[in-house]
């Protein structure tokens, strides 16, 4: 069985060998037959010095005089490699992660090859226009766009990032967004995942050990003071992923002058106006809101809590919850949901109870759900009050007299908003997305596509590059002598 | 032909008789054995009752496709969901005509708790089945002690938990003198209790000392900044209840255990931990002490009474698993004859020897990825 006697690097430190590493520690993963054991070297505030020094030297030496296309080219490649199914790491990545992350195999396919199509030289060519309008601002002093002069950006000499959570390939992203920076990066693995940016890290060093030089990702447990004071010190931005506690007690440790991103939890919900309801495209809606609401069974804070449907259409609200179980049973049929814990599965089974005693007194409320285990259920209730899932594809549906009616249901969990999901015309989507955008929502998407934002995406609301870059202007027009 | 309606009204002569038999073989007693066929039959007769004369769990049942008649075993009785007591009355009479209702603490949340209405049958019952269940395992020797209690005075705490009102009355014959209460309005009072446990030290006269574990946690705590601990006498004995989870970090099993032995010299034998809900009129408690008098040699756990059954089920499916796996418990109880006899907990467990170990409550849904999970968000908005 793949991964059981052999252990699996649950780092990428190139700079080292194996006499720098005085001891491992290991973790294990999945259960019975399907195991997989991974191990990491134990930190110490020497080790991680070490490494910081090399992190900056590599980029010294070589990143930093790297044109930015050249970097472009490189990534490109790298994650050009993982388009073919035969690849090693990513046959590795999709025997691993199942057993490592629990996402059924079919949801880490999926995964890996939107990934790949996501992170072409073409998308990070977008990214840096988007951000930057022209990405040798990172290579030279280049003409403003509009005043008089010249500037250049510069990017972090060392970005140090703290992932958490365990929906894939976030890691990978921000590897790249340091590597565009021209910055090295640090990366603190989340427990939950280690594997998958060390992959991608060893594909980059298979295109151009040099750059790859560049990337180091560790594991250390959060909150060690005398690794984090070192890192934290050493590192000119740190981002640093997870909920508010954890990210409030990173927070406290980094230096005020360091440049300091959190991404804490969010969430997300959907609506559907009465034009989506349509007898002839109501299969269609419900099929989207069952990808919305299954992808990464529903883990990510793109994934939707609650979908709040109109009334006064040819289908009624309650009819469109059935309608969508039916689409999340097909979505798991294709797309199975994954390994989950016994306290989750509990959770979901209690609350499935509750509702199927209310359902007995109350016809406003209706539960469906997967025939066995708790694959998916969706809820239907008259009561429009948002109420946070617990997640693994629980699902509720809830009707509103008027799609507006939604900003005042919102506005209780105005502050953690991410992504809505909305099946509406132009006119109603974009005044919707007005209003939501008042409340702190980042992203306004079409049904179908809330766990799949682009690559421009302003996460969190904001840049994914420009909030790190710093400036150096030329205000003068210059002698040419 | 009577009407069905009649046949299990509460005064029906099939509610009598079934609450005579019941009641009966809860008297027999804890060390009564080859209970299989008695139990089974009971628990058939119960479901009977309880599938005509209680409508919710009636279609709970229909939704399911089982019947009374239709099965054969105590294990195919469809086990309700604890959450479903925080909906709505389930009990087999007008819940108006209840005559004791019961709330659990709801430390969640407190406008969700769950609900239980007995009315007198199921008072009398309640009260024989805690008797019955635990008196063999504080007591195995029928002692008495003096009972200190890290609880409010009964004019103090809210007349509704079932677990106040099935120990007060075991403690209390069970107890030389009064009980003694050590909390208030205020809190614990830690030093009443300190200066009390020091008597017991001089006096030589063992004490019984009981709180949830909570309550103890605090206590140490307290005791650890002041640094003092007991050497209680012999024959003392402490019970705990209620889970590990203190306020600042959650302490295992065992540590609980050690620490609890370190503070007070009570061997382990004599660290009692009682298992029990409001959902369920039987409470259970570790067989340690019992096991030492009759010179038993077994592990640490819990025996349920004859009149139970536990069941550890894949959290998942809701299948039964086999012994020593762990899982969700689920019991059945003859005692809970005015509600539901099983019911499914969220409590994590495993069949060990001829009962279960609990593992703790399963936390709910933390979120693995990066959306907020409920708790999360309750906790961070104050809702």
């Amino acid at each position: 069985m793949l991964g059981t006697k052999t252990s699996i690097p649950a780092f990428f430190l190139p700079g080292l060998d194996e006499a720098d590493f005085a001891d491992f520690t290991t973790i294990e993963f999945g259960q019975g037959q399907n195991r997989v054991r991974m191990h990491s070297p134990v930190l110490t505030p020497a080790l991680l010095s070490k490494v910081i020094a090399q992190l900056k030297e590599a980029r010294e030496e070589y990143l930093a005089k790297l044109p930015v296309y050249e970097i472009i080219r490189t990534i490109d490649k790298a994650v050009a490699l993982w388009r073919d199914s035969a690849y090693p790491p990513r046959r590795k990545a999709e025997a691993l992660l199942p057993l490592i992350t629990g996402y059924s195999s079919q949801m880490i396919t999926q995964t890996l090859d939107e990934m790949v199509l996501m992170l072409r030289g073409e998308d990070l060519k977008l990214l840096l226009e988007e951000e930057l309008g022209d990405p040798l601002f990172l290579d030279q002093f280049r003409p403003r766009r509009k005043s008089t002069g010249m500037c250049k950006a510069y990017g972090p000499k060392l970005t140090t990032a703290v992932f958490a959570g365990n929906v894939p390939g976030l890691p990978v992203a921000n590897i790249i967004y340091a590597l565009l920076m021209k910055s090295a990066i640090l990366g603190k693995s989340a427990s939950e995942e280690p594997l998958f940016a060390v992959l991608f890290a060893q594909s980059l060093a298979e295109v151009d050990p040099e750059l790859a030089r560049s990337v180091a990702m560790v594991c250390w447990k959060g909150g060690d003071e005398e690794i984090e004071d070192v890192v934290f010190s050493s590192s000119d931005a740190v981002i640093v992923y997870g909920g508010e506690r954890s990210v409030n007690e990173v927070r406290k440790r980094v230096p005020s002058g360091t440049r300091f991103i959190a991404y804490g939890h969010k969430l997300s919900f959907g609506v559907i106006g009465r034009e989506y309801l349509a007898a002839d495209r109501v299969r269609q809606t419900a099929a989207q809101a069952a990808i919305d609401a299954s992808v990464f069974d529903q883990q990510g804070c793109l994934s939707p809590h609650v979908f709040y449907v109109e009334e006064g259409a040819e289908i009624t609200p309650k009819e469109f919850a059935k309608l969508l179980a039916h689409q999340m049973d097909a979505f798991n049929q294709k797309i199975p949901r994954g390994r989950i814990s016994p306290d989750e599965s509990a959770a979901i089974n209690q609350l499935r109870g509750s509702y199927e005693f209310r359902e007995l007194e109350k016809d406003d409320i209706a539960i469906l759900h997967s025939s066995q285990g708790t694959d998916w259920t969706v809820i239907y209730e008259n009561d429009p009050v948002f109420v946070p899932s617990c997640l693994n594809r629980t699902i509720r549906v809830k009707p509103v007299k008027d799609v507006k009616d939604v900003v005042d249901l919102i506005k209780p969990v105005k502050g953690y908003l991410q992504t809505v999901g909305a099946a509406l015309l132009e006119k109603r989507f974009v005044s919707l997305a007005d209003k939501m955008g008042q409340l702190g929502a980042d992203r306004i998407c079409p049904l179908g596509k809330m766990t799949a934002p682009s690559l421009t995406w302003h996460h969190d609301g904001r840049f994914n590059l420009l909030d790190l870059l710093r400036w150096t202007d030329i205000e003068e027009v210059l002698d040419k002598g | 032909m009577p009407k069905t309606t009649n046949k299990y009204a509460t005064d029906s002569d099939f509610v009598r008789n079934l609450e005579q038999d019941i009641t009966a073989f809860i008297k027999a007693g804890t060390e009564q054995t080859d209970t299989e066929d008695k139990f089974n039959e009971l628990a058939l007769r119960l479901f009977e009752y309880q599938y005509n004369a209680n409508a919710p769990y009636q279609k709970y049942c229909a939704k399911r496709g089982i019947k009374p008649g239709d099965i054969e075993s105590w294990e195919e009785i469809p086990a309700v969901p604890m959450s479903a007591f925080k909906e709505i009355p389930l009990c087999t009479f007008p819940p108006e005509e209840a005559t004791g209702i019961f709330r659990s603490s709801g430390t969640t949340n407190p406008e969700k708790r769950s609900k239980i209405y007995l009315n007198d049958t199921g008072l009398k019952l309640l009260d024989t089945s805690y008797m019955y269940s635990v008196v063999n395992y504080l007591y195995p020797s029928g002692e008495n002690l003096h009972t200190l209690f890290m609880s409010p005075p009964p004019h103090l705490v809210p007349p509704d938990s079932v677990l106040m009102y099935g120990y007060s009355k075991i403690l209390a014959n069970h107890t030389i003198g009064d009980i003694e209460y050590f909390m208030d309005e205020k809190g614990f009072n830690l030093e009443a209790l300190v200066a009390r446990l020091r008597k017991a030290e001089e006096t030589g006269e063992s004490v019984f000392v009981i709180s949830v574990t909570t309550g103890y946690l605090h206590f140490f705590n307290y005791c650890l900044s002041k640094g003092i601990s007991f050497n209680l006498p012999e024959g003392s004995r402490l019970g705990d209840g209620g889970g590990y989870k203190g306020r600042s970090r959650e302490i295992s099993k065992k540590e609980f255990f050690e620490l609890a032995q370190k503070m007070t010299g009570v061997p382990p034998h004599c660290l009692i931990n009682g298992y029990s809900m409001t959902e369920l009129q039987t409470a259970f408690c570790d067989n340690v002490l019992y096991n030492y008098v009759k010179g038993i040699k077994e592990p640490r756990y819990k025996l349920g009474p004859p009149w139970t059954r536990s069941v550890v089920v894949d959290p998942e499916t809701l299948q039964p698993l086999t012994k020593g796996e762990t899982g969700l418990l689920r019991h059945y109880c003859l005692a809970n004859i005015n509600t539901v006899l099983a019911v499914q907990t969220d409590d994590l467990g495993y069949q060990i020897g001829d009962g279960f170990e609990v593992v703790g409550r399963a936390k709910g849904a933390e979120a693995r990825g990066c959306s907020i999970a409920m708790d999360e968000l309750i906790s961070a908005q104050g809702m």
